[in-house]
């Protein structure tokens, strides 16, 4: 079951590259040097040779921080040397003159060497446990949909399992048909159930290797829909279904079953969460060249940050409820997009919610039809 | 007149609660439903069920936690209900204080041995001197142990290692339960002492009869003594 806490994306983000590559980071390194022993040259003369050594420490601790460990040292190197060259007396010799210069110089080379590879330790580090992290939230999500397939699996399962066993133990006593028949009906809809989920993984599997091809045929959009509300009959337990169709219906060129599961999707969705008696409203027509099937309930809504989530594989909008692997309007957009259509989600004015199925198909009037025939 | 034993489902699917319930009223229990883990808590605390079957996957918290939650205020013998079957969430739920660990899909003659046994565990823990199960008998208080009437000679440890699984019987005991109790809590990720002495005890126990093994390994999990009626 997926934790209250939310659903979040299966495949984690790919890891971030480094933020230079390993050539460019030499690269910057030289010219980081470079472009400061032009500056120290230009302000050695208001402070002295000996601060020169510092802005050369700070330069090497700020290519701790953006560079790796290889570069760092190089720059520790460089500005060593530049500094030894260039600003120490004797000028453009390596050699050193006074004791206390020396003593600089060796502390500054050991210090920089140290600075550069303890800033670069602790990047990789950082590095290192945020892969660490990341292996494990996706370690933790494949867990989590693992315990939640199962879960659909076992569950209807179960049922039939015990029902069958107390169906066995019960049936010499024939004179209670009342349990008899309590036990079969329990068997028959444990068995719809796990039919609807195994359906769902099969038609995501299917859409995911993109092997869903829309067998598309003329197809009477009333049949279409009024087929679709069959099939959810028992989901909508009664609630009225509003059908605004407008008049002269045109046949439209869809697959029909993927079309109908997409509808049958929609409805069972509406059921879900209309309030009270509220109706249920499906609208369609032919507008601008799409075909337009809406479906609009008066539930409470979506939350607008949700608007497109909701149509993510595995993602269900009240995880705390029961039921369900959170892939019923994945697949129906999966179908509707085979056909090169849009599934859309929004609110509507007065509350609830509204999908909206939109097909770039051929349509034809239904007696041009009849009168090829 | 006999009171009825009162059994407690802890479970958010509707049809698992309705089917277990005909189960155990076909059981001679009286049966209370909750749906989720504080539901499930309150009507413990109301009811003081006989024992509770408790789903791990509620929806408003973990059965894990319901349980150790539970266990900070009750015995009450639970029987773990889950479609979660690997040994790691088993350990974890036995360690938890669950009495005993069944896994959706079930076997409803096995689930009601279980609620059976785990009733049972108040009846050794008042104290019987002597235990007997098919051909095993063991003598607390002569610290004897006699198989089909032949006493067997025992070391202390593998005494001790019996006596748990005895006091146990028919109850899955995990292995660090085991090595807590006979070795004490240092001993408690030493696994292969566990191995040694229950291959000692089984040779002592089994060898001489045909009869199937008394001591039944739950792989993953700890050892389990059969008492031959569950």
């Amino acid at each position: 079951m997926l934790e209250p806490s939310g659903p979040r994306p299966i495949y984690p983000p790919p890891a971030e590259a480094p933020i230079f590559a390993p050539l460019r980071q030499y690269l910057i390194a030289f010219s980081g040097v470079a472009a400061l022993t032009i500056f120290c040259w230009l302000v050695t003369p208001l402070v002295g040779y000996g601060a020169i050594s510092l802005i050369f420490l700070l330069g090497v601790l700020l290519a701790g921080m953006i560079l790796s460990r290889g570069p760092v040292l190089l720059t520790a190197a460089l500005s060593a040397l530049s500094w030894n060259f260039l600003f120490i007396p004797p000028r453009f010799t390596l050699h050193i003159e006074k004791v206390e210069d020396a003593l600089t110089f060796a502390t500054y080379f050991i210090i920089a060497l140290t600075v550069g590879s303890l800033t670069a330790q602790l990047k990789e580090r950082e590095h290192l446990s945020a892969q660490v992290q990341l292996a494990q939230e996706s370690e933790r999500l494949r867990k989590t949909l693992l315990d939640c397939v199962s879960h659909e699996l076992k569950t209807p399962l179960a049922a039939i399992g015990a029902a069958s066993q107390e169906l066995v133990r019960a049936a010499p006593n024939v004179q209670n048909t009342a349990i008899l028949r309590q036990l079969a009906t329990e068997i028959q809809d444990a068995s719809r159930r796990l039919n609807r989920v195994v359906n769902n993984l099969l038609d995501m599997n299917r859409l995911e290797s993109g092997v869903v091809r829309p067998k598309q045929e003329w197809c009477d959009l009333r049949e279409l829909l009024e087929s679709a509300l069959e099939i959810e009959r028992e989901s909508l337990n009664g609630r009225e279904v509003r059908l605004d169709l407008s008049a002269n219906l045109p046949l439209a060129l869809v697959d029909h079953t993927l079309i109908e599961q997409a509808i049958a999707t929609l409805l069972a969705n509406a059921a879900n969460h209309a309030t009270g008696r509220s109706p249920i409203e499906i609208d369609a027509g032919y507008f601008d060249d799409r075909l337009l099937i809406s479906v609009s309930d008066r539930g409470p809504g979506l939350k607008p940050e949700l608007i497109e989530r909701i149509f993510e594989k595995f993602y269900r909008a009240d995880a705390r409820k029961s039921g369900g692997l959170g892939l019923g309007l994945s697949i129906a957009r999966g179908f509707v997009e085979a056909h090169g259509g849009t599934l859309t989600a929004e609110n509507r004015d007065g509350g609830g919610a509204r999908f909206t199925i939109s097909l770039p198909v051929p349509v034809r009037d239904a007696s041009t039809i009849e009168s090829h025939a | 007149m006999k009171l009825k034993r009162t059994a407690l489902i802890v479970d958010d699917e509707k049809q698992i609660r309705r089917l277990l319930r005909l189960a155990l009223e076909g059981a001679d229990h009286q049966v209370f439903e909750a749906e989720t883990g504080q539901a499930g808590l309150s009507e413990i605390a109301y009811r003081r069920p006989d024992v509770v079957l408790l789903d791990l996957g509620l929806p408003d918290m973990d059965g894990l936690k319901v349980l150790k939650h539970l266990r900070e205020w009750s015995d009450v013998p639970v029987l773990i209900l889950s479609v979660r079957d690997e040994p790691d969430e088993k350990v974890a739920a036995l360690d938890a204080g669950a009495d005993d660990y069944v896994t959706k899909p079930f076997d409803t003659a096995e689930l009601l041995a279980r609620v059976r046994v785990a009733q049972r565990r108040s009846l050794t823990e008042t104290g019987e001197p002597v235990f007997q199960a098919g051909p095993l008998c063991v003598d607390f208080a002569a610290r004897q142990v006699k198989l089909a009437g032949v006493e067997i000679k025992l070391t202390p440890t593998e005494y001790s290692l019996l006596r748990v699984l005895v006091q146990n019987a028919g109850k899955v005991v995990t292995h660090r339960q085991l090595l807590r109790t006979v070795w004490g809590e240092k001993a408690e990720s030493q696994a292969q002492y566990l191995r040694v002495y229950v291959t000692h005890l089984r040779k002592k126990l089994e060898g001489t009869t045909d009869a199937p093994s008394l001591i039944k390994t739950e792989v993953g999990i700890g050892y389990r003594l059969s008492t031959g009626n569950e």
